[in-house]
């Protein structure tokens, strides 16, 4: 059989006041990269964008240097009283090194020791970042330390969830917004041999018949990579929405959502920049295309935006028939070339008729303003030419 | 309606008639409002026009303000709610940290009492309102945790307590750590499998305010009339016997007149016997109500003969208004019953106060008292399976004080039948005893599994009050649970209460879904039609069966039995599918054993395996099969309770001797029997004389008037043949006929007489459901050889009452302990049936070949009783 002490070397046992219980601790100096980020990045206030996103309270000014990164294995993946969490990793900056601290249940009848260190550990944080921490991590913990008759010192400390702002960035464009996928597409990294979560449970119930460590190490590891992939994503996300030097990995659908978001938070330079990146490449093209378009539409930039919806209409596979319409509108309305916007007119009639374009909107609603318009369109061409 | 639109309804029933009770107007007694019930509470009531409370509420309210557990138990519409209302909300009143917790077992009540409760919020006003909340399976997930952090009063089910608050108890810290008052409402419904479950949740419910260091428990139940509601109330929260609990029974509040009438449906086949069919008379009654515009709500005991009368209701009306103006929608029409998506449940109930719907079919999911407007009749097909029941579902007539109607339409089953005689019994006789048992260690162990969930054990502690420490060992060795330090952890992974469910033995049903119309919605699509538990999905939701719901026919096209999952489709149809079961039965484990006059007594566990090999298809109007299909489908096997009687060798060598023995069927019927029957049928010319049905692919039967065994034929001996197969005494039915011309049964001798009384006092001994028991004449071993102590189990004949509870609530044992008194019942209501040569009410019907049943159930009950010398053998014989 193997011990917890074999695969784990760096494990320790701690005593407190309830017995004593598991740490495993291991340094890593914060000058090394983790998915092509230095983690002393991390060092600065949350800034303005990242503050925006994750929710209420969180303070721009905050320094993210301060933040305590955590993350929980249990015992089952619904809630409840009796799922445990049976390893917590925590992770902050101190003196120039990641510290990564690892607090390892060895078994629900040393919950009291764990959930006094982890008590002591987590007292001191001012800041707590997690994945999809609001809705699993933190009200475990909770149901854990009532269940101790303790109060979890984290309830009142602002809490950044990097689920939130990766969600609204990316939900749209990015087949998933697990950490996993995030990791591939922000960070290019690629786990190995990783375990699926949810076979976590299944190991560690296993591990307390058999008393066998051996299956664990996997998920010991698997929860310090999840831990130190926060650092990095949070580095990544906050330097994504608060200025663009950072190169971001040739992924436009990135660039898409994060141009959403800025035009979202009304800052239109920057989701002008977002999606003038995203324009470079397809499948996401089309999508920023038409947004970047909106965009310069709202800004009376009519000439950019006909440029783009002519770009758009040149498209061996436009989408919809949005182009069209606001191309036909902009001749209409602006330029009174009627003749040319009833030629699109009827295009985008046919495109609709025959289904090749496919129409987010309602289908007859839509044929029946397009038709609208082109009696319109009609009848001001004949003034135009009597 | 008045009083003469009733009576004229009843007056077209007259010859129906077995007897009428005027129940009488009862005039209210008042009493002071306690001086504890808090100020603003009786200004409050005074705003909902309450000036005073009744004796009986103000009675439960001094117990509950004492501090002490109270019931209060008294029938339908006395206003049981006020007496637990106003001392709770005086509690809410006098500390903004007490918390109340109310349990219905349906949602629709739970629902209903937050409207009340409301409605006195309105009355309390300002700064005296609490925050009351229905927590349900309905409830968004988005209002939850809201509701978790502000309820004062929270209105559930024990569904919801067992599988949504205790396995999260943590998140409900400020609601279980201020709890003092538990209000169980419709106390009563917790009996059997349903209520030993509830016990053990309130226990666990108990375990848990403890841990969250809220104080001792108080409950406040309300029920109906039951025999013990007191140790009903006991049991249900485990209290101590020497703890105190104020009892509060019968009432004091006024009734309105009420007009019961028992009706009995007419012979309609005078030389056959043949009564005309509970469900056609209960659709006469109904339909003659539905005429007259009185609201009615009719009572079924299964859920299929709801959907049957439904479907039967609207067809009739269709037929008869198409041709009249302002034809009765299908929407006055409707089922209730359990099962229904809330949605449809609230339509109906909102139908029903504003008079859209006009008559209720239901099953007893509306016995429960909620809120439906004043309905001015209520039929009842049937005596439904105990007293308590009959009582609440009379008592949804005339809440309103108008005058009103109760219908109870008497089925020809033994109990049925033994009851109409005995109006005296129904009304006020000695109610039930309601039965539960915490401790059945199937029940009790689930709960362990959940309690160790919600919190580990601590060495000792129990949770059904005896020892737990055997079920915990076995769950530690089977890995959900591990002991370590003295304590014991669950380390099961995720909760086990959501695969528990409390109201039967079974966790995972058959969910039916409609195969998708190519252009339905997905979310049409998807949606589930309604669930049935597995051993009722065998019976009628089997591959090709057809199922009615909500008064439509669909076929089940297929089933999958892992998933739980069967897909049906509508179709037109008016026929019927009945499915053929094997039944095999076998001892595995004997509990106790006795020598009794006669022969042995035994108490066990025995072995229930029950086989769908097999269903026919029936056009019900003619009862012709149309089609025999086979099926494959997975056995069902379950441990079952039994007790269980066999004879002695001296009792059947004696009763063989004297002719009452008879365990062989009649075989030979003389050399002309061929003939004759032939000739029967020619004259009848093929066709049912009963029915009119005619012959389709099987011949129809020949039924003997007078039973053939009656002329005493002995082959070789007599030519008595000649007379019993005379053409006058031969008449053609078909195969459904004949079975209810023989009740379905045929009787061979004494011991199935025996084991017919038998089934039908049993449920008034132990007073109980008819449906609890399972009654089989098993005439193989029904032992293994290896049964422990090596018993002499009788090989021949046994008679075995089993539980349909697997491992029993203790009906079984009762049935061991009071054998005696049971077969004391039996000689009575042999000895008193009105009957002329048996009924299904007593022996059964006489059959085709014996003279009088009660004959042989005498000679048998004589042998088994200490009497036996004094009536002699000969002095009545065949």
């Amino acid at each position: 059989m193997t011990t917890l002490t074999k695969i784990l070397p760096e494990a320790r046992e701690v005593r407190t006041d309830h017995g004593s219980t598991v740490l495993v601790e291991a340094r890593i100096p914060a000058t090394e990269c983790h998915g092509g980020v230095r983690f002393d990045g991390l060092v600065g206030p949350v800034g303005r964008g990242l503050a925006e996103l994750a929710g209420a309270d969180l303070a721009v000014e905050q320094d993210l240097g301060e933040a305590v990164f955590l993350d929980v294995e249990s015992t089952g993946l619904g809630a409840g009283a009796g799922t445990y969490a049976f390893l917590v990793g925590l992770a902050r900056i101190t003196d120039g090194e990641v510290v990564l601290r690892q607090h390892f249940l060895r078994g629900p009848e040393q919950e009291a020791a764990w959930v006094d260190l982890l008590a002591r550990d987590l007292d001191t944080c001012g800041l707590l970042v997690t994945f999809n921490g609001r809705s699993f991590d933190v009200p475990l913990l909770h149901t854990r330390f009532i269940m101790q008759r303790r109060s979890l010192p984290i309830l009142d400390v602002p809490h950044l969830d990097l689920m939130r702002p990766a969600r609204r960035l990316w939900r749209h464009h990015l087949p998933s917004c697990a950490l996993v996928s995030l990791e591939q597409n922000l960070l290019d990294l690629h786990r190995e041999g990783d375990i699926p979560g949810r076979e976590i449970p299944g190991i560690y119930s296993e591990y307390l018949t058999t008393g066998d460590a051996a299956p664990l190490a996997p998920v010991v590891s698997h929860n310090a990579l999840d831990v130190l992939s926060m650092i990095s994503l949070a580095i990544r996300i906050r330097d994504l929405l608060d200025d663009h030097r950072q190169a971001v990995p040739d992924h436009p659908a990135v660039w898409l959502g994060l141009g959403r978001c800025h035009e979202q938070l009304g800052a239109r330079q920057d989701a002008e920049h977002a999606y003038t990146k995203a324009c470079d490449d397809s499948p996401a093209r089309n999508e920023a295309l038409r947004r970047l378009s909106g965009l310069y539409k709202r800004d009376h930039r009519w000439d950019q935006a006909e440029a783009l919806w002519r770009r758009l209409v040149q498209q061996a596979h436009p989408d919809g028939i949005y182009p069209y319409e606001e191309l036909a509108k902009h001749l209409e309305h602006r330029q009174h070339r009627y003749a040319d916007a009833l030629e699109l007119v009827d295009v985008a009639l046919f495109r609709l008729a025959t289904s090749r374009a496919t129409c987010r909107r309602d289908p007859p609603r839509v044929t029946q303003a397009l038709q609208h318009r082109r009696s319109r369109l009609v009848r001001k061409e004949e003034r135009g030419r009597s | 309606v008045d009083a003469r639109v009733l009576d004229s309804v009843v007056a077209r029933f007259e010859s129906s008639i077995g007897w009428v009770r005027d129940e009488p107007v009862r005039p209210a007694r008042f009493a002071d409002w306690p001086g504890a019930v808090h100020r603003a509470v009786v200004d409050a009531a005074a705003g909902l026009g309450i000036d005073r409370p009744w004796r009986h509420q103000a009675s439960a309210m001094r117990g509950l303000l004492a501090g002490e557990h109270t019931v209060l138990a008294s029938g339908t519409a006395t206003g049981k709610s006020l007496g637990y209302t106003a001392p709770a909300l005086s509690a809410l009143l006098d500390n903004p940290e007490a918390r109340v917790l109310y349990l219905a077992p349906t949602k629709a009540l739970a629902q209903d009492q937050r409207v009340a409760l409301e409605r006195w919020n309105d009355a309390l006003g300002g700064d005296h309102r609490v925050q009351v909340d229905a927590y349900d399976g309905d409830t968004p997930r988005a209002h939850r945790a809201a509701i978790r952090k502000r309820v004062r009063w929270l209105l559930t089910n024990p569904e919801m307590l067992h599988q949504g608050i205790l396995p999260n108890h943590p998140g409900w810290a400020p609601l279980l750590a201020n709890l003092r008052l538990v209000v169980v409402d419709e106390l009563h419904v917790y009996r059997g499998v349903f209520g030993s479950h509830v016990a053990n949740v309130l226990r666990r419910l108990a375990r848990l305010v403890r841990f969250h260091g809220g104080g001792p428990l108080q409950l406040a139940a309300c029920s109906a009339t039951i025999a013990n509601p007191d140790s009903l109330a006991r049991q249900m929260i485990g209290a101590a016997p020497d703890c105190r609990v104020t009892v509060v029974v019968g009432a004091d509040a006024p009734r309105s007149p009420r007009r019961f009438v028992c009706l009995v449906p007419p012979v309609v086949n005078p030389a056959l016997g043949i009564r005309r069919r509970l469900s056609e008379e209960v659709e006469r009654v109904t339909r003659a109500l539905l005429d007259a515009e009185v609201r009615t709500i009719v009572f079924l005991r299964t859920r299929q003969g709801v959907e049957e009368l439904v479907r039967a209701l609207r067809r009739s009306m269709a037929q008869t208004e198409g041709l009249q103006s302002g034809r009765v929608p299908d929407q006055a029409i409707r089922a209730y019953r359990a099962g229904l998506r809330p949605a449809e449940r609230r339509a109906i109930e909102q139908g029903l106060r504003d008079s859209t719907v006009r008559v209720v079919v239901s099953t007893s999911a509306l016995e429960l008292g909620v809120d439906i407007g004043s309905l001015q009749a209520v039929v009842l097909a049937g005596v439904p399976g105990d007293l308590a029941s009959l009582r609440q579902q009379v008592g949804r007539a005339g809440r309103r004080g108008a005058p009103s109607l109760a219908v109870l339409v008497a089925g020809s089953g033994g109990v049925d039948r033994y009851l109409v005689s005995r109006p005296g019994l129904l009304l006020s006789g000695r109610p039930e005893h309601a039965q539960v048992d915490p401790s059945n260690p199937l029940i009790l162990r689930e709960h362990l599994r959940c309690a160790a969930f919600e919190l580990p054990f601590d060495p000792e502690e129990s949770l059904a009050g005896g020892d737990c420490g055997e079920l915990l060992a076995d769950l530690v060795r089977e890995g959900d649970l591990r002991q370590a330090d003295g304590r014991i952890f669950w380390v099961g992974g995720d909760a086990p209460a959501p695969g528990i469910g409390l109201r039967s033995m079974e966790s995972d049903p058959i969910t039916l879904h409609r195969v998708a119309a190519p252009k339905s919605s997905a979310r049409r699509r998807n949606a589930a039609l309604t669930s049935l538990d597995r051993s009722e999905a065998l019976k009628v939701a089997h591959p090709g069966a057809l199922y009615v719901h909500d008064g439509e026919v669909y076929r089940v096209e297929s089933v999958d039995w892992e998933e739980g999952r069967a897909l049906v489709t509508a179709v037109q149809t008016h026929h019927v599918t009945v499915a053929r079961q094997e039944h095999e039965l076998r001892v595995i484990e004997v509990n106790r054993q006795r020598d009794v006059m006669g022969g042995t007594v035994w108490h066990g566990i025995a072995d229930l395996a029950v086989r769908t090999v097999g269903y026919r298809e029936l056009d019900p109007r003619s009862g012709d099969v149309v089609a025999r299909e086979p099926l494959d489908l997975p056995e069902v096997r379950r441990a079952a309770a039994a007790y269980w009687l066999t004879l002695s060798d001296d009792t059947v060598t004696r009763l063989r001797d004297q002719g009452w023995w008879r365990p062989d069927p009649v075989g030979y019927r003389g050399p002309d029997w061929q003939a004759q029957r032939r000739r029967a049928r020619e004259r009848d010319g093929c066709h049912c004389v009963h029915c009119g049905a005619m012959e389709q692919d099987r011949q129809h039967d020949i039924h003997h008037l007078r039973p053939f065994r009656d002329f005493g034929y002995v082959r070789g001996e007599n030519q008595a043949y000649r007379e019993a197969n005379h053409l006058a005494n031969l008449v053609t039915l078909c195969r459904v006929c004949h079975a209810r011309a023989e009740n379905g049964q045929r009787f061979h001798g004494a011991f199935d007489r025996l084991a017919h009384v038998l089934g039908n006092v049993a449920p008034l001994v132990l007073m109980c459901d008819p449906r609890d028991l399972e009654l089989r004449v098993w005439s193989e071993s029904l032992a293994d050889d290896e049964i422990s102590d090596g018993a002499a189990v009788q090989d021949t004949l046994s008679l075995v009452i089993a539980e349909r509870t697997p491992a029993g609530v203790g009906f079984a044992e009762a049935l061991f302990d009071l054998h005696e008194e049971l077969l004391a019942h039996a000689q009575r209501l042999v000895d008193q049936c009105d009957c002329a040569v048996g009924c299904p009410a007593c022996v059964g019907p006489p059959g085709e070949n014996q003279g009088d049943g009660r004959d042989y159930a005498r000679a048998i009950l004589v042998e088994l009783s200490a009497k036996r010398n004094v009536m002699s053998p000969g002095a009545v014989s065949p």
